[in-house]
């Protein structure tokens, strides 16, 4: 398989999602250095893996699958799992909102099983499927976090259209 | 009612979706530049050592991403000198010499194509048999990038959102006095990745194209002895590396699978005089494996060669 073109064609498709996986690994991770510490190994491990691109999957899924799988393995690593700054929970009734508050910073605040789900189908506009298949659960599970998930997120859309 | 809520659930749904991405955070223009040099060593596969990975710490490296727009945007302007550089190369094997066309250099927002395609020349006082054989050579490599390009945009025609490349290269394998073999690949990526490797051999003794078939008397049954040789390979190669799978016709569950070479199968010639047979990616084993090859000692096919 000729390398240089290997390379063309992954520079231009990471290109297109720079943005898109900025936004999932600084979602994920909250810390910029650390979000840049997983982009860094996601590609590196995504091009060496490159080969292994099957069939029926695009790009977009195949990386975005590959670099939350590096978020999760270094917030382990880090022992940042533990929902220590995990500010809202679900559970909880905390439910006023900082008037200067935005979506996305209630999306970083919570737990990271429902912020990976919110963050993979809202905004990287990933399906069902794909994140049952990225986060390695079943799809019922998948429609169950989101649907608790979105509870959160109506709530604070209602706070913002009073 | 049903379709009431889910019909509600769509509607916070849309608006869940336009707030998060006009509340998202913009890449900083730092980062977006350290992405960049990531991807640069990502795609050079630099060894980058623990105590140095942080990759601001790194003076920021020539951008490859710059490098291969430069080269989409020069290219079409540049054919003439390169097709003269590559006229500069030394003759091959006295006699024939390939030119580079580039045929086509194109990309757009979801879709690019890079056809570099082969033309075998000869000299003026080669036999008329070699001037023919280069011609059939080239008609081939014509058809075949054709055919290349049409399949392509078929996939770009019913599927113009989906992110797919195309695009064709060669190289000169063999090159003595006695032989010549052109190895042409065809790397197709649409929501997957293909490659197709097509050799075209050209026996310079006699001037003829050639193909695997052409090789060997007309009594020895080349098709099932290589068969048998490339099956014993993949057994011992599953054996000795556990990560390794070939897909062996009555052997597995995979339906299919190998069961004989094809008569005419892609091979050339290693140094030693071996016949190396060719695999298409996904023939005959899953597509991590590439195009696989086998090796076949020439003490089993010498003595019964044309």
């Amino acid at each position: 398989m000729p390398e240089n073109w290997k390379k063309k064609w992954f520079c231009s498709k990471v290109q297109e999602l720079k943005a898109p996986m900025w936004g999932l690994a600084i979602g994920l991770m909250k810390h910029p250095q650390d979000a840049e510490d997983a982009i860094q190994n996601a590609l590196m491990l995504a091009y060496e893996h490159i080969d292994e691109l099957s069939f029926a999957e695009k790009f977009k899924p195949w990386i975005m699958r590959i670099l939350t799988n590096e978020c999760y393995r270094l917030l382990k690593k880090r022992k940042l799992y533990v929902d220590i700054d995990e500010v809202y929970d679900l559970q909880d009734e905390h439910s006023g909102f900082d008037e200067d508050v935005t979506l996305w910073q209630v999306v970083e605040n919570l737990k990271l099983e429902y912020r990976t789900v919110i963050l993979l189908f809202y905004y990287e506009g990933m399906s069902i499927r794909q994140i049952a298949h990225t986060l390695d659960l079943s799809e019922d599970n998948v429609k169950k976090r989101l649907s608790r998930a979105r509870g959160k997120l109506r709530e604070y859309l209602e706070k913002e259209d009073l | 009612m049903r379709h009431m809520s889910d019909r509600m659930d769509d509607q916070i749904d849309a608006r869940i979706r336009e707030t998060l991405q006009r509340s998202a955070p913009q890449i900083p223009e730092d980062v977006s530049a350290r992405f960049d040099d990531a991807l640069s060593e990502a795609v050079e596969q630099e060894k980058i050592h623990k105590w140095k990975r942080k990759w601001w710490q790194k003076p920021a490296v020539a951008s490859l991403i710059t490098a291969c727009l430069l080269v989409f945007v020069l290219l079409p302007n540049m054919n003439a000198n390169i097709s003269y550089a590559m006229q500069e190369l030394p003759v091959i094997g006295g006699l024939i010499r390939v030119v580079t066309v580039y045929k086509q250099e194109t990309s757009s927002e979801h879709h690019f194509q890079e056809v570099t395609k082969p033309q075998l020349e000869v000299s003026e006082e080669s036999s008329q048999e070699l001037k023919d054989a280069s011609k059939l050579v080239n008609a081939n490599v014509d058809a075949r990038i054709n055919q290349a390009m049409a399949e392509f945009q078929k996939e770009v025609d019913a599927y113009p959102e989906a992110y797919s490349g195309m695009m064709t290269d060669y190289e000169v394998v063999t090159n003595t006095d006695q032989w010549f073999t052109l190895r042409l690949m065809v790397y197709y990526s649409a929501a997957s990745s293909n490659t197709e490797y097509h050799y075209y051999h050209i026996d310079k003794q006699t001037g003829e194209m050639v193909t695997l078939s052409d090789l060997f008397v007309s009594d020895y049954d080349y098709v099932e002895k290589f068969s048998k040789e490339v099956k014993k390979q993949m057994h011992d190669r599953m054996k000795k590396d556990e990560n390794i799978t070939y897909m062996i016709a009555g052997e597995d569950d995979f339906g299919g699978g190998f069961s004989a070479i094809d008569p005419e199968q892609n091979f050339y010639w290693d140094e030693e005089g071996n016949l190396v047979l060719v695999f298409d990616k996904y023939a005959v084993a899953p597509g991590y494996m590439g195009c696989p090859e086998f090796t076949i000692a020439r003490d089993l096919f010498e003595k019964h060669m044309n």
